[in-house]
């Protein structure tokens, strides 16, 4: 098909990024920052997402938005970097940051994520890494209109530490599970660990939805935020539930015993809650994208 | 001062505070703490024309008027004041977000080559 994510702007928040890096060579990026002029990363969790946007979607035109120094940043910081790449005219925004505290998704970050939909972006949000307790996903991955996605591993398990749903009010969170556990991505040069650093968190997990998002864009340059969301999570595969995952039955006694509890509990647990619709799968949101064209509803 | 303090707080809707951790932490300041402790907060209003009047000592950074958010920095001590007005819907504490504790393994990948040239098998 050929999809490689041109002219479709994608925004990443966050920390900063390597454009020196030499996979960046080819790519459009373009970064600046709302904390002083220097776009570096000096922690090297956006230079790695960027990588795995352009490796998805290498035609993509990505903005990054330097919000923070340092991993720490605040709401404020957030929404302020959303406003400006939503000025910037982004069809796809990347947030892989978390809060600490779970939400019913009335907080500001939520809601300016709800707004950034209103507005035609789609928005692709972090669950976190607070799991396995169920009720821990934070802002803004309680916004009712971003996608909101949790980490799977690469046996189709939803991995231990991903956050769990539902939201505080009861809504059915996350939507979907995409690879997250021990991705390698490009790392700055500046932090001397080599080119590239294996990374295990749902942040990454955002990345390669939101480089599938991409394709599906330039494929569907006209079809709707909303739309987009229905498509990925109506052609979401199943997953296995998380307490049969490698990292449960590896773990310390503690975290064994504390496993075989929450498979008693977890009888009366929506199994949504764990991994929302299930694994993201491009063909078949494309093929999905497809029907609704051609049947004239999109 | 405190006991004036805690009648004062004991009177008004102290739920308008949000996160919860952000609630039990202001009831743990002191008197003393209250006043001396500057937050930065997120002020949810009906009409964002009248945050002047609901602001009082308050310093308004920022409105987001399409959120209907106020973005403000005062005094421990005078959120009291704002979670009493009628106008004030809620007051969020503008909370960190993090993006650490991420990288697990650090050097080269063994198959970083075919990675780096668009072969990642988990993006299929």
């Amino acid at each position: 098909m050929g999809f490689t994510g041109e002219r479709v702007r994608v925004g990443v928040v966050g920390t900063g990024i390597d454009l020196a890096h030499p996979d960046f060579a080819n790519c459009s990026i373009n970064a600046f920052s709302l904390v002083g002029s220097d776009i570096s990363d000096p922690v090297g969790h956006e230079t790695g997402i960027v990588w795995l946007i352009t490796r998805i979607a290498p035609r993509a035109d990505v903005i990054l938005a330097k919000d923070r120094i340092g991993s720490y940043g605040h709401m404020h910081h957030v929404i302020d970097a959303c406003e400006r790449l939503r000025e910037l005219g982004v069809q796809i925004l990347n947030l892989s940051v978390a809060t600490d505290f779970p939400t019913d998704g009335t907080d500001p970050l939520s809601r300016e994520v709800n707004y950034l939909v209103e507005n035609g972006i789609v928005v692709v949000t972090a669950a976190g890494n607070k799991g396995p307790s169920f009720q821990t996903i934070g802002a803004p991955g309680a916004a009712a209109f971003g996608i909101t996605v949790g980490k799977s591993n690469d046996r189709d398990q939803v991995c231990w530490d991903s956050s769990r749903g539902p939201t505080v009010d009861g809504r059915l969170k996350p939507d979907c599970v995409a690879p997250g556990a021990h991705i390698m991505a490009a790392s700055p040069l500046q932090l001397r660990m080599g080119s590239y650093v294996t990374f295990d968190c749902t942040s990454y997990a955002v990345p390669h939805l939101t480089g599938t998002l991409a394709l599906l864009k330039q494929a569907y340059p006209d079809v709707s935020a909303s739309e987009m969301k229905r498509a990925i999570v109506s052609s979401c595969e199943p997953v296995k539930p998380s307490f049969l995952s490698r990292t449960a039955s590896r773990g310390s006694i503690r975290k064994r015993v504390a496993s075989r509890l929450r498979v008693a509990l977890s009888s009366q647990a929506d199994p949504r809650w764990t991994g929302g619709a299930g694994r993201i799968n491009a063909l078949r949101s494309y093929t999905w994208l497809k029907k609704v064209e051609s049947s004239g509803a999109g | 001062m405190a006991g004036e303090l805690a009648r004062e707080l004991s009177q008004f809707p102290f739920t308008k505070l949000m996160p919860q951790s952000f609630r039990v932490e202001i009831a743990g300041l002191t008197a003393r703490e209250l006043e001396t402790r500057p937050v930065k907060v997120w002020v949810e209003v009906d009409d964002i024309g009248k945050i002047v009047k609901i602001a009082g000592f308050a310093r308004v950074l920022r409105s987001y008027p399409h959120l209907n958010f106020v973005y403000l920095e005062t005094y421990a001590s005078h959120l009291a004041s704002l979670v009493r007005s009628d106008l004030v819907r809620s007051v969020w504490n503008d909370e960190p977000v993090r993006a650490d504790g991420c990288i697990v393994v650090t050097g080269p990948y063994p198959s970083a080559s075919a990675m780096a040239h668009g072969l990642h098998r988990r993006t299929s």
